[in-house]
């Protein structure tokens, strides 16, 4: 790699998985797993409570006063206390206190094994099955379906002729009962990570699977097997005692489940003997399940908190609630501020002093390329921003009336009657487990409080409008049967149906071949004039915007560079971003400058 | 179980169709009980089923300690004793439980989502 310091003349060499190992071993020396895990105080303290467990059961020999089987018929149930037995002995005169040193290692060993074994072979078949084809892939899915359906415990007492008792064979078949759990986990990370890009430039750059998934895969499926390797080791532990008390496996092994079957037998003779190793064992099983989940929130991120979905936007500005309004604007949005808390809390501002204006019955584009803050714009106007989202400034009017500081119950009386809006990604916008027209109708009828026929008529005519062939057959599919250029016709026909007075249409076409697209646009035109709403269009593409916007509006980083009436923009941009980005659009008779170059011309 | 459905929950509602039915007016109690918890059960009732084939199995303890007659005493006795008809009765016996639950969670998934519906 030390010829590579130029990057045109090696532009051929294989650098790129390298330097994506680097990178991300990089990425860990920053912040060491080890250390992210140990700060989280649930972690430390379970960690710290095992070590000291099973760091006694280590020392037992050195420190067990008697073995786990010394019998002592004097003893027999001696009390709590007794010299030389602190913990008292059960009813073969056996020394407690021995006897859970010795039941710590065998839940140790318990655990080891039946963990071991469900790492190597699930790991191993996660890897496999995710890794290569089909056919590999529905064999092994097929044998862990199977594993899966049998029910644990009863498998283990039942195949007892088998193991002969022996408990560290009763865990080693355990440990294949625990694997499919792994395997779903390893296999699922494997699909998802088979087709990353970098993936495929390491087979294209001919390394082999072998390396493949043990270097780039591997390192991924990491994080997820050691949090469920802590509760599989709970679980083993579990069982084992769970055996053990029912007396399945020899009588001679000291274990929790072994003291608590025989301190059950003597609970009215000497209910402490019973106490003891439950203690001990409800503690171990306990922290590995504590220390599994502060590892899931450390290592997998802590998942999304759960918000409500009524909890409505935050706005933090003062808004001035009676500022003069022009008459002839249906929405006007001034000095509007939208920020998001960044890792380390502080307020990252991704809209920033966004000024609008959009007279009723006018077609407005906002454009500006992906991450420039015109959706945030748009999902404020609705009051459907994420919510992490804060409203720093400004104020949005809608009608002359002040839109940010409504709950969002007042919203929502708002939304889809007065207010509508199209989504950018058809297929995730429809509820996937409900027909499409009972979604339709829901939103109808939710917007107008129309009665259900109605609403049902209404819909199916303005299927039949919005251009899809059959409109009963598309109201009685569900999403997952129509395409994406009739789920944009649906969505449309879901935002319009309520006749609103503004709708926002966040990059419709998007998603959508280039023949589609412009009956969409087409689409969207004649229904503005029909219906005499304004529209709000927002785009990456002024090629969409061309034919149909009376005004435009450029976006970039956050704030809008230029706005003007269409005709104004195109013909003598001022914005030196405006002309990059009139500069972007496809035409077949110029050559097309290098966009690359074409970004350095814009930034400097 | 209840981690489960509340992660579902969760990643449901943070979908964009959520955001799509809120953008139309209907209420929040129609999103969340009848929209989302719908596509957010159906894998909370995967992981029922596993459970209960799991819980039959682990009947065995509780029927051990109260001293209850049941599947789990007979079929542990009969394998401490080696009595092989007695096993040979119980494992088809949990085979079928296990299909007939399966069969049960399927018709189920299939009435939760469309998707898995074979036609």
């Amino acid at each position: 790699m030390s010829t590579s310091d130029d990057p045109t003349t090696h532009a051929v060499e294989t650098p790129s998985t390298e330097a994506i190992v680097t990178a991300k071993a990089n990425a860990s020396a920053r912040t060491p797993m080890w250390k992210k895990v140990l700060r989280d105080p649930q972690a430390a303290i379970t960690i710290g409570v095992l070590a000291a467990i099973f760091l006694v059961g280590a020392l037992t020999p050195l420190i067990a006063p008697h073995g786990p089987n010394d019998a002592d018929l004097s003893m027999v149930n001696a009390p709590f206390g007794t010299p030389g037995y602190i913990l008292g002995a059960d009813e073969s005169g056996r020394d407690i206190f021995s006897r859970l040193l010795h039941s710590i290692n065998t839940a140790a060993i318990s655990a080891l094994i039946g963990t071991s074994v469900a790492l190597a072979v699930g790991v191993t078949a996660g890897l496999v099955g995710g890794y290569f084809n089909r056919a590999t892939q529905s064999i092994t899915e097929w044998i862990f379906a199977l594993l899966m359906t049998l029910p644990g415990v009863l498998l283990l007492i039942i195949l007892m002729p088998v193991t002969g008792g022996d408990y560290r064979a009763t865990m080693f078949i355990f440990g294949f009962l625990l694997a499919p759990g792994i395997y779903r986990i390893v296999r699922n990370l494997v699909l998802g990570v088979k087709n990353e890009l970098y993936v495929d430039a390491a087979r294209v750059s001919g390394l082999g699977n072998i390396r493949i998934l043990g270097r780039h895969v591997l390192s991924i499926v990491r994080g997820p097997i050691i949090i469920a390797t802590a509760f599989m080791a709970g679980s083993a532990i579990a069982v084992q005692s769970g055996l053990a008390f029912l007396g399945v496996g020899s009588l001679e092994i000291p274990s929790f489940g072994a003291m608590i079957s025989s301190g059950f037998r003597n609970f009215y003779v000497s209910p402490t003997q019973f106490l003891w190793p439950s203690l001990l064992l409800g503690v171990i099983t306990a922290s590995l399940v504590l220390l599994g989940n502060a590892l899931r929130d450390t290592l997998e991120g802590s998942k999304p908190k759960a918000t409500k979905v009524d909890a409505g936007q935050r706005v933090v500005a003062d808004v001035e609630r009676d500022g003069s309004t022009d008459a002839n604007a249906l929405l006007v949005i001034r000095d509007l501020g939208i920020a998001y808390p960044g890792v380390d809390g502080e307020l990252n501002e991704v809209v920033r002093g966004v000024n609008l204006s959009l007279a009723a019955g006018g077609f407005l584009g906002l454009v500006g390329e992906s991450g420039s803050g015109k959706s945030q714009t748009a999902f404020s106007t609705l009051g459907v921003l994420p919510h992490e989202a804060v409203i720093t400034s400004g104020s949005i009017r809608f009608d002359g009336r002040e839109l940010l500081g409504l709950d969002d119950k007042a919203m929502a009386a708002l939304r889809g009657s007065a207010i509508a809006y199209i989504p950018q990604e058809p297929m995730s916008n429809l509820d996937p487990s409900f027909r499409v027209g009972s979604q339709l109708v829901e939103g109808l009828r939710a917007a107008t409080g129309m009665p259900r026929k109605e609403a049902k008529e209404r819909v199916i005519a303005l299927l039949d409008r919005c251009g899809i062939v059959d409109p009963q057959r598309t109201f009685d599919a569900y999403p997952h049967e129509i395409s994406g250029g009739m789920a944009q016709r649906v969505l449309i026909t879901g935002a319009v149906a309520s006749r609103p007075k503004l709708l926002i249409a966040d990059e419709p076409t998007t998603a959508l071949d280039v023949t589609v697209q412009a009956e969409i646009l087409d689409l969207l035109r004649d229904l503005q004039d029909e219906l005499g709403m304004a529209v709000l269009l927002v785009t990456h593409n002024f090629g969409v915007v061309a034919d149909i916007c009376d005004r435009i509006a450029v976006m970039n980083k956050g704030e809008i560079v230029e706005i003007g009436a269409a005709e104004e923009i195109f013909g003598a941009p001022q914005h030196e971003y405006t002309r990059m980005l009139l500069g972007s659009i496809l035409d077949e008779n110029a050559v097309r400058t290098d966009p690359a170059a074409a970004a350095k011309g814009g930034a400097s | 179980m209840s981690a489960q459905v509340r992660g579902r929950m969760i990643d449901e509602l943070n979908r964009d169709y959520v955001r799509t039915l809120r953008t139309r007016g209907i209420s929040s109690r129609s999103i969340v009980l009848k929209h989302a918890l719908r596509n957010a059960g159906s894998p909370a009732l995967t992981v029922m089923s596993l459970e209960f084939i799991q819980m039959f199995g682990a009947a065995l303890i509780i029927e051990n300690v109260f001293a209850l007659p049941g599947f789990g005493s007979y079929a542990f006795n009969a394998s401490l004793q080696g009595d092989i008809p007695v096993i040979l009765g119980i494992s088809v016996f949990g085979v079928v439980l296990v299909t007939v639950v399966n069969l049960v969670t399927d018709i189920a998934n299939g009435w939760l989502n469309p998707k898995a519906r074979v036609h």
